[in-house]
Parts: structure tokens; sequence; C-alpha cells
């Protein structure tokens, strides 16, 4: 897990961080496992406990647990970024307008065929990961260059992207669909595909980042440096860390993060919803947080956030499946991550 | 002399910037300057209000009138749209047309805009009293919601189980599709009910839900998705379980990822409404009472249809598909 601290000179008291971080790591585990065995137990026929029924847990994870590593590292390093679900919205609304222009004649795209799907695809997927990117690097140069509050900036770029998304998709002329959905191809294969395992292709990616993301926190200098940001940016300094360039990475790859999930909700759903992803950036933190990282900065890890995310899809599931109320779930998560939070509290008590 | 001059000629100058400074306040001088009418939308980035909005502008083209489209983009909520509300009644536009998105909560600002004499029409949901209105304009909900409860019984054969997947409580239209809807279902014995699941406005959400719903009720035989972003949901759901065409979805709206599911086969049916209807009734009707019209009816209903893979190609129902 988080092998960082050993490795971090100018953090304070590095050793007993890590061990109480590993601790919540596995409190929060055990919670998951909890969740899953209590569930299993009641379900009527144990209908949750199902191959079927976990390979759409993760599923349905995959999506947020995408922005919530990005939101990771920019928590690790005490900052914020509200930004994320509008600018994931921005990415699949300007890429579905990219391979509808670039898919062939107006007419032939509007009946759902695409000739050219060969090129608009990829080029679809180059923009939605661009313009995620283009967002985090606005983000992280006005933090750091012009000194603004992360929380600040990030809501100003929240906003932007949101009425930006609202401009592309509402630019059609009267009567004509400025945005038909996605070519059949692209959907069934990044949307509805099984890449390994029988697995959703989504899942697999997921998965992928989730394990390169770990090892570059854990074991890379980059990861190293996120957390020295994070717990003690003069001390870095310092130390000889580029700060500022360091900070504007993290949000730039934030950003792309939301760019990349950007393009594969828009292959999952056909389709990029505009309203429905308002509060994707509080579902990322969310994991975030209840996965153990601080939000003072200088703790966390990805294992963590994978878990967090996990929760409350399992909770969604748990209680659709016994019929609960959907806004039981909202209550329930709400106090994971009040106690979560909590925890955390408790820990930087102890050692400081 | 000269003093006195002045002072009855800045008289004069001040009451003649006020004259025009308050066009409302005069009875119009000049008959073929345009009417300003304003359109507010519940959400205005939702194609539901885009279309409505086509409908108005294509309505004004022919009746002499201006429209200006806006609402919240981002929620279907008094507090959003409120702002919206109250910068149109300071603009002193001709009309207001609005969608309330609180029957309770926007009472009051709506009574201000008449009280400012500014006429009003409600347009696809209403206010608890909408007499303070001309007149209301919509879709008949609660007969689209029985409509979905006959294509969706029989789609399943009359006999199986169904749930209902809707946005939030309260929220006057789904309200009245799922109570249409209910009231219809009850006419067939065979057909069980598992209920309404509330998703609020979040396709990932209603995916979820419709994936749970499968894994306790592996005998669910149908679907009714009460609008565009439940029905995204559980068509990608349907998709991804393998359930395309077996599992029978009828939705609410027509947005082009709704009409791709259905030519596609996953959905079996769509309930569409005629926002495009909505837009020129309410701009032809706001037009005829500033020309003098005052006797309207309390309620003006517009057709819904059940749209299928058969007829979705069909000239009649080019019409009924929303823009984006």
């Amino acid at each position: 897990m988080s092998k960082t601290a050993t490795a971090n000179p100018p953090a304070k008291s590095a050793a007993p961080r890590n061990i109480f971080a590993r601790s919540t790591n596995l409190y929060i585990f055990f919670v998951l496992i909890a969740l899953i065995a209590f569930f299993s137990l009641i379900s009527p026929n144990h209908a949750f406990f199902d191959r079927g029924n976990f390979v759409n847990i993760a599923w349905d994870t995959a999506e947020i647990l995408l922005l919530a590593i990005g939101e990771t590292f920019v928590i690790i390093t005490a900052g914020i970024d509200l930004s994320v679900g509008t600018v994931l919205m921005l990415s699949g609304v300007v890429a579905s307008w990219v391979i509808a222009q670039m898919g062939g004649p107006p007419a032939l795209v509007a009946s759902g065929h695409f000739p050219n799907a060969g090129t608009a695809i990829p080029l679809g997927i180059a923009v939605a990961i661009v313009i995620g990117g283009i967002a985090g690097l606005i983000n992280g140069t006005l933090v750091t260059r012009l000194r603004m509050p992360a929380f600040i900036v990030t809501l100003g770029v929240f906003s932007i992207a949101n009425g930006l998304g609202d401009l592309v998709s509402s630019s059609g002329a009267a009567g004509q669909s400025a945005i038909p959905p996605v070519p059949e191809s692209f959907a069934n294969t990044l949307g509805n595909g099984n890449l390994v395992f029988g697995l959703p292709t989504l899942v697999v990616i997921a998965a992928f980042i989730a394990l390169v993301t770990h090892v570059v926190l854990t074991r890379t200098l980059f990861g190293r440096r996120t957390f020295a940001v994070g717990s003690n940016p003069e001390g870095s300094r310092l130390a000889g860390v580029p700060v500022t360039s360091h900070l504007i990475w993290v949000y730039t790859f934030a950003g792309f993060m939301a760019g990349l999930a950007g393009i594969l909700d828009l292959a999952r759903f056909h389709a990029t919803d505009i309203q429905g992803h308002s509060l994707d950036n509080l579902d990322a933190i969310a994991a975030v947080v209840i996965g153990g990282t601080s939000l003072f900065g200088g703790t966390g890890s990805i294992l963590g956030t994978v878990i967090g995310a996990f929760i409350p899809t399992v909770l969604r599931y748990g209680f659709t499946i016994q019929g609960i109320s959907s806004f039981w779930q909202d209550v329930v998560v709400g106090a994971i991550i009040i106690v979560a939070v909590l925890f955390d509290q408790i820990r930087r008590r102890r050692v400081t | 002399m000269f003093k006195r001059l002045f002072g009855v000629t800045t008289f004069a100058a001040l009451a003649g910037i006020c004259a025009l400074s308050v066009p409302g306040a005069m009875p119009r001088a000049n008959a073929a300057a345009p009417y300003k009418i304003v359109l507010i939308a519940g959400i205005a980035s939702d194609a539901f209000y885009i279309t409505m909005n086509h409908g108005a502008q294509a309505e004004a083209q022919k009746d002499g009138a201006t429209v200006q489209y806006s609402g919240s983009s981002a929620a279907f909520s008094p507090s959003t749209q409120l702002p919206f509300l109250n910068a149109a009644i300071a603009q002193k536009p001709d009309f207001i047309l609005i969608a309330p998105t609180d029957k309770v909560a926007l009472q009051a600002p709506i009574a201000q805009a008449v009280a400012a004499k500014i006429p009003v029409i409600l347009v696809d949901t209403t206010l608890n009293d909408p007499s303070i209105a001309v007149t209301t304009i919509s879709s008949d909900n609660v007969a689209g919601g029985a409509k979905v409860a006959d294509a969706l019984a029989d789609a399943i054969g009359k006999t199986g189980k169904v749930a209902v997947v809707s946005v939030s409580p309260g929220v006057s239209t789904t309200d009245e599709r799922v109570e249409g809807f209910n009231k219809q279902l009850a006419t067939y014995p065979s057909v069980k009910s598992l209920g309404v699941t509330f998703t609020g406005d979040n396709p990932t959400r209603a995916n979820t839900v419709l994936k749970g719903l499968v894994a306790a009720n592996r005998d669910l035989a149908g679907v009714f998705a009460t609008n565009t972003q439940t029905g995204t949901g559980v068509t990608a759901a349907s998709r991804e379980l393998g359930l395309s065409g077996k599992l029978k979805l009828v939705e609410f709206d027509t947005e082009p990822v709704q009409v791709e599911g259905l030519k596609a086969g996953t959905i079996t049916a769509l309930v569409a409404q005629d926002p495009y209807n909505i837009g020129e009734l309410g701009v032809r009707y706001a037009v005829q009472y500033l020309k003098g019209k005052r006797d309207f009816d309390k309620h003006y209903g517009t057709g819904e249809a059940i749209i299928t893979k058969e007829n979705v190609d069909s000239p009649d129902t080019k019409k009924y598909l929303y823009a984006q």
C-alpha cells in the first residue's frame, strides 16, 4: 500500500501516519466485505451473491472510479477539483458532436450510418481526452500561478464546462438534431463490449488505470512528490521539488481522467446526458474521502479510493434488491462519509 | 424667465425619458413593433423545452412576435428558475410563457408578473391555482401514462411483473404519468407491479436500479421509465444485461438516444408528447390575447402518441421526435 512516507523527507512524523493510513484502508475494506456478506445473506435467494451482480456493480462503479482516481491525486496535494463531473459532460458532448460532424454526410449520420466512423471515432476520443486535459491545465494554472483557491477556481470551471456543454448540445438548427447517438460499432466495443474474462471494457480500463496509478503513487518520484507537496508545500519547495509544475500536472491529470470518463460514458449510454453529471464531482470526492484520503492533504491511497468508490454502488444494489427506498442509500452513504472523516480527524489528532 | 423655461424643459425631458423607459405603462403606440414574449423553460438545456422553443420561434415568425428563450440549464427547481422569472418581469415583456417547476413555489412569483400587467400562459407544467394565467397548455400526462400501461401490458402478453423507474416524487408531470399508468394497469389482473423506484435525473442510477431489480426478480417482464434520463439508464442496463428485446421497455419522451434504442429493438415503445405544438399554441394564444381576444378555454391539451418500430419513420410521427 502506501510505502510513500519512507521516501518523503519533508513530511513530519512520517512513520505513524503510514501505519494509520494503512489501518484506515483496512477498516474501510472490512466495511465493504461486511456489506457484501450482509446483502448476500439477506437477499432473496441470495440474489446479491451472483457473478453477474458483481460484474454489474463493478461496471457501475468504474466511471466514478476514474473520476475519483484523478481526484485522489488532487486531494493528496491538499487541493480539490469540483469541475470533474461537468468536464466529463463537456468532453462527452463535444466528442459526440465531433463524431457526428466527421462521421459522414448529415443525412446519413442522422439515420445512424457513419461511413467515416474509422477516423471519426478516434478523433472523438482524442478530442474528449484533450478537452479534459485542457480543463485540468486551466485549473492547475490558475491555482498555482495566480494563487487562487482551488475550491473557487474549479467551481468556476465547473460552471463554465456546464454552460459550454449546454451550448454545444443545443446548437442544432430548429427541428434538427445537433448530436445524434454515437455509431453502433463504437458503443458495442468501448461501451457495451467485453474485453477479457467476460468483463466489460469499462471495468478492465478502470482496473488497469487503478493499478498503474497505484504504482505511480507509491513507487515513483511523481507519487512521492504528490505526497510531499500535500503535506508540506514550503518544505517541498526548499527541498527542490518543483511544486508549481507538479500541481499543474496533478490537476491536468484529473482533467484528463474526466475526459476519459466522458468518452466511456458516451460509449456506454450512446449519448451524454446533460443533467445527469452535475453531482458526479461530489460522488468522486465521497469515494476518495471514504477511502481514507485526507482532505488536509499528505495522505491517501488509490486502493482506499477503489474501496470507497465501491461502497455506494454496493449499497445501491443491496437496497434495490431488497426493495428498500433508494433515498435510504443517500442517507447511509452520507453517514459513512461523516464517519470516514471522523476517523481522519482522530488520526490527525493522534499524529500531531 | 430663462431659469423657469429651463425648469420646464427639464421637466418635459424627464417626463419623456420616463415615458420611454416604461413602455409597459403606456398603451402600445406603434402596433407594427413586434410583441416581445419571454419563454421560461423548466430546464433550458432539455430537448423537450428546446423543441418547445423551436415551435414557439416558428409561430412567432408568422405572428410578428419575438420570443426570448430562457431558463436554468442546471436543474429543474424553483430556486434555479426564479431568477429567470424575476429578470423577465424586470424586462417588462408583453407576455410570459412559463413552465412552472413547482406548483406551489411559483404561485406567488407568477402572480407578481400578472400584477405587473404582464399576462402569463402556463406551458407543460401548471400551478395549484392556474386561474391567474390566461390559460394552460400541456400534454395530458395521465392519459399518456395510461397509454404506457396498455402498451406494456400488450408487450408482455398481459401477464407478468412490471416495474416503474421515475425521477423524484413531487414533479407534477412524472407523478401524473405514474398515476395514469397505475390506474390503467389495475385493469390487467395478471400483471403485477413492483412499484416505483426513484433515481433522480441520473441515468447511471437508473441503470443500477434496473440491474438490481432484475437481480431480485429474474422474471421481471417489463419496465416503464417515466422520462429521458431514466429511459437512457434502463435502456443501457437492458443492453448490458443482454436482455435487449426480451425485457420490454416502454419510455416517455423521444430524444435521439431513445429513438435509436427503439430502432435497435431494445425499447418496445415510446410515448411522445408534442412540445413543438405546445410552443406554437403558446405564442399563438399570447399574440391573440395581446390583440384583444379574451375568451380562452381554461386548458388546451396537445396530443401524445405511442411510437413503435413500425411507425417511427412515418411522416406523421416525425413531429413527435424531439430535437436536441
